[in-house]
């Protein structure tokens, strides 16, 4: 029996997009669409979830907030003063930091003539040396609290703090709870710890003096940093450390944001897939249909063919080869039109850029499975086709 | 090299529909016969039959010395692409493809390898004088150039029979001409050739003309000539 070299079926597959270049490109055009759809939402779930990884690893995905929790009455249970040496003695903690708040109604304005109503949705703690160092803060500029100037009226403002301030650079004042404090340093983003992010630290020391009620209970959450790994171990025996006699503390864990997103961009990601279902399907159609009118068209060729000696399952072959190279061509531009979005989309948003590979290469592989099944019945129907008929009908 | 043995073939329906009713025709090497009748006379089916690309209803087809009945679809396949060679009113020749590749297409279902399809097509459309035409297409060619085109199609595989369905049907008398003198030729080189037609000027040039009329031969002016010299 005669065959049909790879070489000599991939020219005769050829002809057909090669004699009709607009009507290949449009057929084509669905299977792309359907394959940058697929590429482009799972690459930039993908991208979303490198970039959340990257966030989680620059704040420690080892952490924990220990915050005082509500009661039945809905009233909080405060933490008592001594929570924060409690939970350092818990085994595999590493850092304790404190924030302490302030009381209600201390604001935080640029001076002393902003409305009161004003507030730019920032909040007053207060905080120790030691607290920068426990959640893994880093400074945009200046300095932190030490010693000598938790004492006194000065300021540290978180970034987001800054930026609403207007304020870039340490040395001014700011007006909080009727009261100028300088600002000695200002804090890059704390990720995911978003309440860093928005807040005015005060020192410790100076707040327990000169702004809280005395014996008022003023622990906010204790950020709780703990050795790698370790993260559900600690969670377990926390609370009972920071408040043994009460179980109404909340303990969250930041990798629960990071699971709570990880479900949003997967939920994400088989919309995208089932969108792009519907894209191949569509396409597959659309190929079907070409093919469809091709062999009407071509019943000429087919006849010659069978006539020149072509077997009816080489007639076939060759129908369903174009399906395949409409198909092809759609898939492998849709990855790259889809990969040049994820790109895009990571550059626009300064993430780090992931297509994952098994979807680059995947999606024009799904996409020639496509062009086999759209191809097979007007490739059936070319190879059942009489030749006599075939030729008698042009 | 061809024969038909009491070739019927009829078309399904109420009544059947009975095309050709038991053809007998015997077509030497290097014959060149004409088979003549009008639109519906059958002769169509008469060359799809002796062509193999369709079976009789009953009868016997043998050609260059096989009988097409015992034969599978792809071994049938096969005859077509060495032994038979078509040339059609129509041209049927692929648009996208060069005179080169149109013609090299005549050897791709026999197995040749495709360096030596190019050279043999080359060679196939120097014989029928196109040589300086193998790189343009069809839509540059003229109607009498694409016809040699597709002689050059059927010549390449060195058939042992050729087919020609009213090769000169659409062009003009003077092309037309030269397309006959080139099938004359190629029947000096031991080819069979018929030729299927319903012109009867055109028939009068070949060496043995077969009328045929509502499915049955009526005239075989071989048989006559037989007929003459045994009398």
């Amino acid at each position: 029996m005669i065959r049909l070299s790879p070489a000599d079926q991939l020219r005769t597959a050829l002809i057909g997009p090669r004699s009709r270049p607009l009507r290949t490109a449009l057929s084509a055009l669905g299977i792309a669409v359907g394959i940058a759809a697929l590429t482009a939402i799972t690459g930039i779930a993908a991208s979303n979830q490198a970039q959340l990884l990257a966030d989680l690893d620059a704040l420690g995905a080892n952490m924990l907030v220990v915050q005082p929790g509500q009661g039945p009455d809905q009233v909080v249970v405060p933490l008592p003063d001594t929570a924060a040496a409690m939970i350092g003695r818990v085994e595999d903690v590493q850092r304790v930091g404190v924030l302490e708040s302030v009381p209600d109604g201390i604001g935080v304005y640029r001076n002393d003539l902003i409305p009161a109503g004003q507030g730019n949705g920032l909040s007053a703690y207060a905080a120790g040396p030691a607290f920068l160092a426990a959640i893994g803060g880093s400074l945009a500029s200046g300095s932190w609290f030490d010693e000598s100037t938790r004492g006194l009226p000065v300021t540290v403002l978180g970034s987001s703090a800054a930026a609403r301030l207007g304020i870039t650079q340490p040395g001014v004042r700011v007006w909080i709870g009727a009261q100028w404090y300088t600002v000695i340093g200002i804090l890059n983003s704390a990720g995911l710890a978003k309440e860093v992010d928005t807040a005015a630290f005060l020192g410790d020391d100076w707040s327990r003096d000169n702004v809280s009620e005395a014996g008022a209970d003023t622990i906010a959450a204790i950020f709780v940093r703990v050795a790698p790994g370790k993260v559900a171990d600690v969670h377990k025996v926390v609370a009972q450390a920071a408040n043994p006699v009460s179980p109404y503390v909340q303990v969250s864990d930041l990798s629960d944001f990071a699971g709570a997103r990880d479900k949003a961009d997967s939920s994400l990601s088989s919309l995208a897939v089932g969108l792009a279902a519907i894209a191949l399907l569509v396409g597959g159609i659309g190929i079907a249909n070409t093919m469809v009118v091709a062999v009407l068209e071509r019943r000429g060729e087919i006849g010659l063919r069978r006539a020149l000696g072509a077997r009816p399952g080489q007639v076939a072959s060759q129908f369903v080869g174009e399906a395949i190279v409409l198909a092809g061509i759609g898939g492998l531009v849709g990855a790259l039109a889809g990969a040049i979005a994820v790109f895009v989309y990571a550059a626009l948003g300064a993430q780090v850029a992931v297509v994952p590979i098994e979807v680059l290469v995947g999606g024009p592989l799904v996409a020639l499975a496509v062009g086999v099944v759209a191809g097979l019945y007007p490739a059936l129907s070319a190879a059942r086709l009489s030749p006599t008929i075939a030729l008698r009908t042009v | 090299m061809v024969e038909l043995v009491d070739i019927v073939k009829e078309y399904s329906g109420t009544p059947p529909l009975r095309v050709l009713h038991g053809v007998s025709l015997s077509i030497g090497a290097g014959e060149l016969i004409s088979v003549v009748g009008a639109s519906g006379s059958g002769k169509s089916t008469m060359l799809a039959i002796m062509g193999t690309l369709d079976d009789p209803t009953s009868g016997t087809v043998i050609v260059d010395g096989t009988d097409v009945a015992a034969l599978a679809e792809r071994d049938r396949a096969a005859l077509r692409a060495r032994r038979i060679g078509f040339v059609f009113q129509q041209f049927f020749l692929l648009p996208a493809l060069s005179a080169l590749d149109n013609v090299a297409l005549g050897l791709l279902y026999s197995g040749v390898a495709a360096g030596e399809r190019s050279t043999r097509a080359a060679e196939a459309l120097h014989v029928v004088g196109l040589g300086h035409r193998m790189r343009h297409r069809p839509g540059q060619l003229s109607g009498g150039e694409q016809q040699r085109v597709a002689i050059a199609r059927a010549l390449v595989g060195r058939p042992a029979v050729l087919f020609a369905d009213e090769p000169t049907g659409s062009l003009d008398s003077a092309t037309g001409d030269s397309i006959l003198e080139l099938l004359t030729g190629i029947a000096t080189t031991g080819t069979a050739v018929a030729i299927i037609t319903h012109d009867s000027s055109i028939a009068a040039r070949t060496h043995r003309q077969v009328a045929i009329h509502d499915g049955r031969i009526v005239d075989d002016s071989g048989s006559r000539r037989l007929a003459g010299a045994r009398a």
